[in-house]
């Protein structure tokens, strides 16, 4: 009986390996990388999904790759439908492999999409989905159409979606004038009554019929380039306004999502002049209700060093930082104050002031919940303080222009 | 019984296991059926003698020229006897014979015997077989000698740091080798004789007190259950006394140094010697062992744990890595980062077989290749494995077939599989590589981690001698758990494997470590170590 | 029962991968919101309570599984109900939690497959190590203990270095005061998975030094409490509490938004490994347990007669149990607690106690 059993055993295992046809499994000639993906709005209120299929034979370096590499590194397909799952049924038709996209970084979502209908209503099927992952990243076309970025060839970076993607970390972390934002941010804010959805916009420059052929990446300077601009405000889901400038990076800084940036300053009636950069920033943002009205205090906490200063200037001089210093405070300052301010005017909260209140005083926040974008937020005071400390002034310390004058 | 379908033989065995025969009183009668016996085998020599005050009587040596050691024969026992032959008192037989036979032990263990199964036993070891005419009995000489190897190098097991001498196929010398090594009175020797048919010198050695008597005697139980005509290797006993047959790992381990078999005996194990071959078995053996190298215990103890972890590491690699491509490949792709997705996708997009197939063909032609290098002569295999791995791999990734990615793969696993210093524990990774290849391509990371619960559930379940295979590990036993996948400083491994010895299982004494001085003198007061039970 | 020994080391190692079990999958305790991690370390204290109850129960019979000393207790007929009740039990369990994790990975790894081949291969590996016998399955528990514990280390300091952490997302605590905690406690954490160790007094018996046994039991309770503990204020304090609400299985959720540069990404099949071996652990125990129980109450010589149609029992029912996963969720939620958990898990031991002790005292 002992031995029956265990003949039994492998051999039933081994047929049922072998009979079953291995279900789930996938070549990977056999599958299509789907690398970004654009969501638009047709004519006829219906959704229109494009595909950005990397052509792994074109892109790759290795000694397989067939006939050089001639072709572009990217192919793109789209397909019109009332949601996503269908139109995944119906790119099937085009596409001569399965559509996988455990790889797709990008999320491109049309202007028209994110001010019309919002985006409350599409974006179930990225998130239930076990392929997609959460931590993809989420944009907004500004003035083109979704599909036109999915289609522009970009130098460098082979693919385009991991240029945007590679775009928003380094501006993030360099001038705060965007963030990244993936899914999972972007639903839990829609979720939230106590914070509003914040993304990041894309724009393309240049001409896009030409940005689409390969030659575009035969010539020193591309004919179009995918530029990452601005950011765009949501209030209920749906996008309400666009902040650019100086502004995003106020909001940047509040949120906690750049700390190197660069602030120029005026000296002696010539303007930027002196450029200084930080190099480590740190927020803290409380609320707390005072007299039963909500108060907001933000501290922020600056290092950095100069690195430019085209004026004479004694930089030798510590009194002359401490002076820099409170003018590099005022500027922030204002620019903080500008961006709360236009969010307030837009009565959205982006910033999540709403969400500190709740997780500090729940049941107070209970009460004014519903109204809290309309009536309170616009109302809401808030404290910034600004503390910057110049650290260091590069490998000079007095400019030579200063040699000049004297 | 059922090794000889021959009923002549049967009848043969039976015949011989009735009654011993008995010598006859009259020479010429024993020399005929010695001869008939023998079948008039050219190389058993007769050497005649006459002794005797008148040179009367008739005394026959007979021995076997090649296994008996001629010289010895020569020098001491046929000129010592034909020197004194006048001597000899004729007239009582039986003075005469025992003066022989007190002449002869004084060059070696001297017996008599009246039956013929000892004397044919004998002669055939070698020994020298003295007929006297008119007496039944006959005198053996022990005279066992004939050619050997001299001591080299081993060849399966080297070592950087160690002693360079190997076992030799002579039992004796072997035995002798570990005696030196271990010159304690406990160290017992017990010897049998075990093949029907080539009657080969087997031999077990224990230290008395170490190891477990229940081990012993099932060791001694094992070997005499064994019924079979020959036992050429040690191969042969091993698998004729295993724990359990159908496994791909195995319960018994072999070496061929005398440094390792003694270091195991101290350890509680018992060494089996078979006269003819190098290789010695120790039993009980756990798995940890079979990845143990000689050098560690020479070595210090960061370099071997670092080596033996490494070790185990490769092991489990040489099993999993082909399984681990295929199913990342074909299941999940997501674990990849995208650039290498994209550039293994190009290198699919060239090859017409799925994953499963190309990883197959070439893990089989690459143990074609090694096949073949074994059997060639050893300048020529090592070049032909090597230059016919590479070539066959470069030319078939370029006409396609396959892809880089599985030659790299296929290397890496063969690489691994050298690193195991035993040799039957490579083997039995190298065909469970395939089943779980197979598991991997029908259900990916699930089929693998099945595969290895069960590996590991099996590995589990074996016994060798009734020790669990995976002690110390499981059952997790922390004090000898210092000299498994890590090799803890030897002042620290204070206890023998708690399960393979019984009592006896301190080795080492406290205080151990080593250490500075405390003040400029040499000598340090404190740390006297070992030394304390002698004071 | 059958001639075997481990020992205690052992015994915490089996508790421990028990415990883990599938809790690791499921949302454990999210009914109390933010406040989850703390409805489970209630259930943990409420867990010590049942535990020195069935040791309790245990020193009354030291060498006999619970199936087998109900029938000492409560006498042949009563006794031989129970232990057949207890016997169902087991089986069935162990048909839930496989078709928890049968439902796990056609959702996360094979979409395609249907449950019941993933099912089956689960339960043939499973009837292969328990054919072996319990201390096979105790020396597999110590070696993939290692491995659970190095994976559980490894998510820990990955998920630390990605800076998902944001322990605001745990505030605020108590929003609800703590009623709602103590009510998520006494109907979900109390009984899976710290209840469910009713299923070791099918195991006591084999344990070979009975001194600091129970010392051992606690331990484990705790240890793998703690992690459970930690694991659903991780996932919290990553995910926020909607998010873990709405998942499916929350601890994959946030493996998956492990990113550290382009190379460390999308490494949740590596952690389906940690709840394999948890998952494998808990069937293999409720299905030993079933086993046994049968073998003693049918008197079956050969247990490995058994083990062929009771494993094809569980493989049928945990496939036919709901139509879909939600399904089998919600009778987790609502029937399985209520019809099976309290009664299984305390009301007949404390039956069994008191009469046991009942019994003691009149025969003095």
């Amino acid at each position: 009986m002992n031995l029956k059993l265990f003949f039994f055993l492998p051999i039933v295992l081994l047929t049922i390996a072998v009979v079953s046809g291995c279900y789930s499994q996938r070549e990977l000639t056999d599958i299509a990388i789907v690398t970004a993906t654009g969501l638009d709005k047709s004519e006829d209120g219906k959704y229109v999904q494009s595909f950005q299929i990397v052509d792994p034979g074109n892109i790759s370096s290795g000694e397989q790759a067939k006939g050089g590499g001639q072709g572009p590194p990217i192919t793109v397909y789209s397909a019109k439908g009332n949601n996503v799952s269908e139109i995944n049924q119906k790119i099937s038709k085009k596409v001569s492999r399965r559509l996988y996209f455990s790889h797709t970084q990008l999320l491109i979502i049309s202007e028209k999409i994110a001010r019309e209908d919002g985006l409350d209503h599409i974006l179930d099927a990225f998130e239930r989905d076990n392929q997609y992952r959460s931590t993809m990243i989420v944009v907004i076309a500004k003035g083109s159409k979704a599909e036109d970025f999915i289609k522009t060839l970009t130098p460098i970076d082979k693919n385009s979606g991991r240029k945007i993607v590679k775009s928003l970390e380094i501006t993030e972390n360099t001038s705060g004038e965007n963030i990244k934002v993936n899914l999972k941010d972007v639903i839990d804010d829609l979720m939230s009554r106590g914070k509003e959805p914040l993304i990041s916009g894309v724009e393309l420059i240049g001409s896009k019929e030409k940005g689409q052929k390969m030659d575009t990446l035969q010539k020193t300077e591309p004919e179009s380039l995918i530029e990452v601009d601005g950011m765009a405000l949501f209030k209920n889901g749906k996008l309400v306004n666009w902040i650019s400038g100086k502004t995003c990076r106020g909001v940047s800084i509040i949120l906690k999502k750049t700390k190197i940036f660069n602030v120029n300053l005026d000296w002696k009636g010539k303007k930027n002049v002196i450029a200084y950069q930080s190099i480590r920033s740190n927020t803290d943002v409380s609320a707390k209700f005072q007299n039963n009205r909500p108060v907001v205090a933000i501290q922020i906490e600056i290092e950095g060093r100069i690195s430019e200063a085209n004026v004479p200037i004694d930089l030798s001089n510590p009194k002359v930082l401490v002076k820099l210093e409170k003018k590099i405070e005022k500027k922030i300052q204002k620019e903080i104050y500008a961006a709360i301010n236009k969010a307030k005017k837009d009565k959205t909260d982006v910033f999540g002031f709403g969400e500190l209140l709740y997780r500090s005083y729940p049941n107070k926040w209970k009460k004014i919940e519903r109204k809290w974008n309309d009536v309170y937020f616009p109302e809401v005071q808030t404290k910034v303080g600004v503390n910057v400390f110049i650290r260091q002034t590069g490998s000079k310390n007095k400019s030579h222009m200063t040699e000049l004058d004297s | 019984m059922a090794f000889s379908p021959n009923n002549h033989n049967q009848q043969q065995i039976q015949n011989d296991q009735r009654k011993p025969h008995h010598l006859n009183k009259s020479l010429a009668v024993n020399m005929d059926y010695l001869k008939k016996r023998i079948g008039n085998s050219t190389d058993v020599i007769f050497r005649s003698i006459k002794i005797g005050h008148k040179l009367a009587l008739q005394l026959t040596i007979v021995y076997v020229e090649g296994i008996a050691d001629d010289k010895k024969i020569d020098q001491y026992l046929i000129s010592t006897i034909y020197n004194k032959r006048k001597f000899y008192d004729q007239s009582i037989l039986q003075d005469t014979f025992n003066k022989i036979k007190d002449e002869v032990s004084s060059m070696g263990s001297v017996k008599q015997s009246e039956n013929w199964e000892d004397i044919l036993a004998s002669l055939m070891s070698g020994n020298t077989i003295i007929f006297v005419d008119g007496i039944d009995q006959a005198i053996i000489a022990n005279t066992a000698g004939g050619e050997k190897r001299s001591i080299e190098e081993p060849i399966t097991q080297v070592s950087i740091r160690g002693a360079r001498d190997g076992f030799i196929e002579s039992i004796r010398t072997n035995t002798a080798m570990v005696r030196k090594r271990i010159q304690n009175p406990d160290l017992w020797l017990e010897t049998f004789k075990i093949g029907r048919t080539t009657k080969t010198d087997v031999a077990i050695m224990y230290i008395k007190g170490i190891a477990k008597d229940e081990i012993v005697e099932e060791v001694r139980r094992r070997l005499k259950r064994i019924n079979i005509d020959s036992i050429l290797e040690t191969g042969y006993i091993e698998q004729l006394i295993e724990d359990q047959t159908w496994t791909p790992f195995p319960t018994v381990y072999h070496a061929e140094r005398p440094d390792v078999v003694a270091g195991n005996l101290l350890e509680g194990r018992v060494a089996i010697f078979v006269d003819g071959t190098p290789f010695v078995l120790l039993v009980p053996a756990v798995f940890i062992q079979f990845f143990q190298a000689v050098d560690d215990y020479y070595a210090r103890f960061d370099i071997s744990s670092a080596l033996r972890f490494l070790r185990v590491l490769v092991f489990l690699l040489s099993i999993i890595v082909p399984a681990f491509y295929i199913a990342i490949t074909t299941f999940h792709q997501e674990m990849i980062p995208t650039q290498l997705l994209i550039v293994l996708a190009a290198q699919r997009e060239a090859v017409p077989f799925p994953v499963f197939v190309e990883a197959f063909l070439m893990e089989v032609a690459f143990e074609i290749l090694r096949e073949a290098g074994i059997r060639l002569p050893r300048p020529v295999g090592q070049t032909v494995s090597i230059v016919g791995a590479l070539v066959i791999g470069q030319a078939a990734v370029q006409a396609g077939i396959v892809s880089p990615a599985v030659i790299i793969i296929v290397s890496i696993t063969a690489i691994a599989s050298f690193a195991t210093p035993s040799y039957s524990i490579a083997i039995s990774a190298r065909l469970i590589r395939f089943i779980f290849m197979i598991t991997a391509s029908s259900f990916g990371f699930y089929g693998i981690f099945l595969g290895m619960v069960i590996l590991t559930a099996h590995l589990c379940s074996l016994r060798s001698f009734g020790i669990p295979y995976l002690e110390p590990l499981a059952p997790f036993v922390p004090k000898n758990a210092g000299d498994t996948l890590v090799r803890l400083p030897l002042w620290s491994l204070k206890e023998r494997p708690r399960l393979i010895v019984g009592e006896n299982n301190i080795r080492e004494g406290e205080h151990l470590r080593p250490g500075p001085p405390k003040t400029r003198s040499i000598r340090n007061d404190k740390t006297e170590g070992g030394r304390k039970d002698e004071s | 029962m059958e001639n075997a020994k481990i020992d205690k080391f052992q015994l915490f190692v089996l508790i421990y991968l028990f415990e883990l079990g599938s809790t690791l999958l499921i949302p454990l305790g999210i009914d109390a919101k933010n406040d989850a991690w703390l409805a489970i370390l209630l259930g943990m204290v409420g867990g010590f309570l049942l535990l020195s109850l069935y040791f309790a129960l245990y020193q009354y019979h030291p060498d006999l599984q619970l199936t087998e000393y109900s029938i000492k207790i409560l006498g042949k007929y009563v006794g031989w109900v129970v232990g057949f009740a207890y016997s169902v039990y087991f089986l069935y369990i162990a048909a839930r939690v496989l078709r928890d994790f049968g439902d796990m990975l056609v959702t996360f790894a094979y979409p395609e497959t249907p449950l019941f081949i993933i099912n089956f291969m689960l339960i043939a590996t499973i009837m292969y190590v328990i054919h072996k016998g319990i201390e096979v399955l105790a020396r597999t528990g110590e070696i993939l203990f290692v491995l659970m514990c190095l994976l559980g280390v490894l998510g820990f300091i990955l998920i630390c270095i990605t800076g998902l952490i944001d322990f605001n997302n745990l505030k605020p605590v108590l929003e609800e005061g703590i009623k709602p905690v103590l009510n998520v406690v006494f109907t979900e954490t109390l009984y899976v998975p710290f209840g469910e160790t009713i299923a070791f007094t099918m195991i006591f018996p084999y344990v070979n030094n009975h001194k600091n046994m129970k010392l051992t039991g606690y331990a484990a309770m705790a240890g793998s409490g703690m992690v459970l503990v930690l694991t659903m204020a991780i996932n919290i304090a990553v995910l926020g509490y909607g998010v873990t609400y709405r998942s499916q299985f929350p601890l994959l959720t946030t493996i998956q938004q492990i990113k550290i540069g382009e190379f460390l990404a999308r490494l949740d099949i590596f952690f389906i490994i940690a709840l394999m071996i948890g998952a494998f652990f808990k069937i293999s125990i409720f299905y030993y347990g079933a086993l046994f129980g049968f073998a003693a109450l049918f008197n079956v010589k050969k247990i490995s007669k058994l083990i062929l149609p009771l494993g094809f029992i569980a493989l049928l029912c945990s496939a036919a149990m709901a139509r879909s996963a939600q399904e089998h969720i919600k009778i987790g939620l609502e029937y399985v607690p209520m019809f099976l958990h309290i009664p299984f898990q305390i009301i007949i031991p404390v039956l069994l106690m008191m009469t046991a002790f009942a019994r003691k005292k009149f025969r003095k």
